[in-house]
């Protein structure tokens, strides 16, 4: 099976996803990415990112209970799947071999 | 401050967002924004607001197509039950269809009328840079006795000069003198009698759009003598158009005609036949150079300017007292003290200018509020028809409304339904009364004096009006029933509790009242205006209008009157003649201003007296009796000049019984004279006006002679006056007119109201009947089982007719009750525009109630008879 492509920011938050194991919402998606890249990032481009990924299968999600917070909006829960990891997994596989081949030339 | 986030965006976020993700979406959002608060409460607000809209985007827009099957078989099975229940239910749906096909033909003519109405003067490119100017007059307590829609001629240059945002003015004068048509080759020349003759300046042609059909464009009415025709009026008297180079005579001069124009379209306020050079007036005999730059009281030229878009009609308005101080050079008093300029836009003339003299006579703008309100009751009488008649039916659809809800119908499907059904009803309608419309439009052009056609009023405009029309009608009527239909509660109908579709006979009885209310006052309103007219007709005028015919007065005549007069009354069939200024029927306009002799000086009269020169017969003639002294005679020698005739307003005006006047001295303009005697008031001018204070003299300048005759031979009369006027007057067409016609004319407006509330009256009162005709109907057909039990149980005849016509008087009298009060309002406001009007009497009142009484209870009638007659076994067999 042939796996979806994985965009460059895709990849962050899947990461950020992984990372967070079993407590990434979107907001607290967005806070680690700002506070790991240091930049403002926006909470659309998160739920963009992670609707696709969902629909391609990296992750799923489920609803957390309505607390008084939030103006009493349940939170969205997502959780990195098996395929989700390989997508990864493949992504780092490739990186990892393309860096082994930087020739080793001084850069100093 | 709360910390919750701008309740609009949270809103908006709501309305577009996609269920499955609003949760996740906005609790985030609250969320950054609760954080965000803290540090600075505006820019989360409006960061929100922009976190919002990015979200805006086509992943989480949720779906907006309803959620209703487009089903085709759903479509074709409500136009079937449309049509069954159409064909099922002949009389409703005809009276539905043709009561609103009737009223939409009347709105529809009506409609027509006003547009028509409203588009005078609209053609030309400038139009709301028109202006014309106009004039008034005011009395020494500074009000208006005299508002003119003519100006004298100075002014016209004079504004140009000195107000730079008028760029350009354009004067008109009327040709008086008489034309005739140049035959050429010994020929003698052709007397001819034109309508509308004008002088009018070139820049006529900037100011109003005349499309030339030939003739050089930049000399046209440059030079004098020279003249342009119109196309019809070309074709009238030249048989051709090609009429460049032929020649007319007026007052002795060779007039040119150098260009044929497109004649003016009678959404115009003036038709000239022709158009002389303005510069022809320098002519010391026809006009005169001197008296255009300085007559400040020949008040005789129609004078228009054209303004550029900074031009401030109040600003300039306000500058007019000063302008005319500075330029008018006449008597000690300050011009701006007893007369002033205004400025009257031009689309304003036709309906909005009722002034003391207009080129032509114009109409009233509440004539076209009046058809306006018929329109529109009679619109409304046809809705409520429909109305009624839907809901009334819909309790007998009930089972087919509970089916369809039970086997799933939204409601929204069926007030789609209904609509639709309605819809298509008044699109029916529509059509039939655009048929309608186009078959009673010559009959509306020949009455209204208009020449309206359908055809210029297709156009994609008129035609997306009439679409938005039609379903604007069909909501209207359809929007209640619908609603009624809707909200049937599917298991009552199909337990048949009917009782539960009951609740709405409170609303169609309101709107019976409303109907009848307006038929009511429509009927009142048609008798009054009709009993004004025949109080106008007959009522007692003090002069004799009948048997007298009025003779254009000409110089020939004034050289040799003798004989004229000779010639005149020595035919039996002519009892007297006599020679004046004015005529009866005419209007006052000229007046000098009067002084009285109070001791050694002379006071101003408070009130404008009006002045008619008149000759030694003109009280026999007319029949005018004498309240005091003597009339004027030509035995007396100082009669001529030096004597002077008031009438009794004029007396009561100054404050002298009819016999204190009696040798009275007053002054008439600069002449000064005796009081011989004072004639008994009469109605010189319509019965819209009060009879004003006038002063008779004896000439010296005449315009009519009036022909007192006494036979009905008038053919024989004709023939001889003519004889008469050939032998003086060779040159010119014989002028006539009678009196009477004349006076009838004064009241051509009010004639053609009465007729068309006549109709309008009609048309409202069957559109009416057959609505209530039609509910009675339904109604009788409803209770057929509780008549037949009620006869079983000993009912009367009698009784059940009681019981079925009771609602109705009701709602009559309810109706007469709240229409009489109205109409007495209307027609109380109506006869204001009278001087001398009826007092709406409370027979009119009681008849117009019990007439729509005898109507109503005529259309229920026949249906209360027939179930009052019925033998109760056929009703109730069948159970």
């Amino acid at each position: 099976m042939k796996v979806p492509s994985l965009g460059e920011f895709e990849e962050l938050v899947l990461l950020m996803v992984a990372a967070l194991h079993d407590e990434a919402y979107g907001v607290a998606i967005m806070e680690g990415l700002e506070t790991k890249l240091s930049k403002k990032i926006n909470i659309s481009a998160i739920h963009v990112a992670l609707k696709r990924m969902e629909e391609k299968g990296f992750v799923k999600s489920r609803f957390g209970g309505i607390t008084g917070e939030r103006g009493g909006r349940r939170k969205k829960f997502y959780v990195i799947t098996a395929f989700g990891k390989e997508a990864l997994d493949q992504q780092y596989a490739v990186r990892t071999d393309l860096y082994q081949q930087i020739p080793k030339i001084s850069f100093g | 401050m709360k910390s919750t986030p701008p309740n609009n965006a949270i809103k908006f976020l709501r309305w577009f967002c996609r269920e499955d993700y609003l949760d996740e979406i906005e609790g985030d959002l609250i969320e950054i924004f609760e954080k965000r608060f803290q540090e600075n409460p505006k820019k989360a607000a409006r960061s929100f607001w922009w976190q919002v809209l990015r979200h805006f985007r086509p992943d989480y827009i949720k779906s907006f197509k309803s959620p209703q099957l487009i089903n085709h078989g759903m479509f074709r099975n409500y136009f079937i039950i449309a049509l069954r229940l159409f064909i099922r239910n002949r009389l409703i749906s005809g009276i539905n269809v043709s009561g609103l096909a009737l009223a939409l033909t009347g709105t529809l003519l009506i409609t027509l009328f006003i547009s028509d109405e409203l588009s005078y003067d609209r053609y030309h490119k400038n139009a709301d840079n028109i202006y014309r100017v106009t004039r008034n007059f005011l009395s020494s307590d500074g009000s208006e006795t005299l508002h003119l829609g003519l100006v004298a001629p100075p002014f016209g240059p004079l504004l140009k000069n000195d107000f730079p945002d008028i760029s350009e003015v354009a004067r008109t004068h009327k040709v008086y003198s008489s034309l005739s048509i140049v035959e050429g080759n010994g020929t003698p020349d052709k007397p001819i009698n034109v309508a509308h003759p004008f002088y009018a300046e070139p820049s006529i042609f900037t100011v109003f759009d005349i499309p030339m059909l030939s003739g050089e464009e930049q000399t046209l009415l440059e030079n004098p003598y020279t003249m342009l025709v119109s196309d019809a009026m070309a074709r009238r008297y030249f048989g051709t158009l090609d009429v460049i180079g032929k020649q007319l005579k007026l007052e002795g001069k060779y007039l040119e005609i150098i260009g044929v124009y497109e004649a003016f379209p009678t959404q115009s306020h003036w038709h000239p036949d022709l158009l002389v050079a303005f510069s022809t007036l320098n002519d010391e005999e026809v006009y005169g150079r001197k008296r255009l730059e300085s007559s400040w009281g020949n008040n005789d030229f129609s004078t228009y300017v054209l303004v550029n878009d900074q031009f401030d009609v109040e600003k300039t308005q306000a500058q007019f007292p000063d302008f005319l101080d500075k330029h008018m050079r006449v008597g000690s008093a300050k011009p701006s003290t007893w007369t002033n300029l205004f400025l009257q836009p031009l689309t304003a003339i036709h309906l909005r200018s009722q002034l003391d003299h207009e080129v032509e006579p114009n109409a009233n703008i509440n004539h076209v509020y009046i058809m306006g309100a018929i329109g529109l009751f009679l619109l409304l009488i046809a809705s409520f028809n429909f109305i009624n008649l839907t809901t009334a039916r819909a309790t007998t659809r009930g089972k087919e409304v509970g089916l369809r809800k039970a086997i799933g119908a939204l409601r929204q499907q069926l007030v789609a339904q209904h609509l639709s059904e309605s819809i298509l009803v008044a699109l029916v309608s529509f059509i039939l009364a655009i048929v309608l419309t186009s078959i009673c439009l010559p009959w509306l052009n020949e009455f209204a004096g208009k020449s309206i056609q359908l055809a210029t009023y297709i156009n994609p405009v008129s035609i997306l009006v009439g679409i938005g029309f039609v379903l604007l009608i069909g909501l209207v009527a359809g929007f209640y029933p619908a609603l009624v239909i809707s909200r049937l509660k599917t298991i009552k109908i199909l337990k048949q509790q009917a009782g539960s579709v009951k609740g709405n006979s409170g609303v169609r009885r309101s709107l019976v009242i409303v109907q009848f209310t307006l038929s009511i006052v429509i009927m009142i309103a048609t008798v009054v205006v009709y009993q004004q007219l025949d109080f106008l007709k007959t009522s007692e005028l003090g002069y004799a209008k009948d048997q007298i015919v009025r003779v254009d007065y000409h110089e020939e005549f004034a050289n040799n009157y003798e004989s004229v007069y000779h010639d005149l009354t020595k035919h039996s069939f002519i009892k007297n003649a006599t020679r004046s200024s004015l005529i009866p029927t005419g209007k006052l306009l000229d007046y000098q201003g009067t002084s009285v002799q109070q001791g050694d000086s002379l006071v101003t009269t408070q009130m404008i007296v009006k002045d008619v020169r008149v000759d030694y017969n003109f009280f026999d003639t007319y029949q005018v009796p004498l309240a005091s002294g003597r009339s004027f005679s030509e035995e007396i020698k100082s009669d001529d000049s030096l004597a002077f005739i008031i009438n009794e307003s004029a007396a009561e005006m100054i404050g002298w019984t009819n016999e204190e006047a009696i040798g009275k001295v007053i002054q008439n303009g600069s002449v000064k004279g005796t009081i011989i005697g004072v004639a008994k008031d009469f109605h010189f001018e319509s019965l819209h006006e009060s009879i004003a204070p006038v002063v008779f003299h004896i000439g010296p300048h005449y315009n009519h002679i009036s022909v007192q005759i006494a036979t009905r031979d008038i053919a024989e009369v004709i023939g001889h006056l003519e004889s008469i006027w050939q032998k003086f007057v060779p040159h010119e067409s014989f002028q006539y007119s009678f009196l009477n016609d004349r006076y009838e004319q004064l009241y051509t407006t009010e004639q053609r109201q009465s007729k068309l509330l006549l109709i309008f009256a009609a048309l409202a009162i069957f559109i009416a009947t057959i609505g209530l005709f039609g509910l009675a109907t339904f109604n009788a057909l409803q209770r057929v089982k509780e008549i037949g039990i009620r006869k079983v149980l000993g009912a009367s005849w009698g009784q059940i007719l009681t019981l079925l016509s009771k609602e109705t008087l009701f709602i009559l009298l309810l109706a007469n009750g709240i229409a009489w009060p109205v109409a007495w309002y209307a027609m109380k406001k109506w006869l204001n525009q009278f001087a001398y009007g009826i007092e709406p009497t409370w027979w009119i009142f009681v008849m117009a109630g019990v007439l729509a009484a005898v109507i109503a209870l005529l259309s229920i009638s026949y249906q209360s008879i027939k179930a009052a007659f019925s033998n109760p076994v056929n009703a109730l067999r069948n159970e």
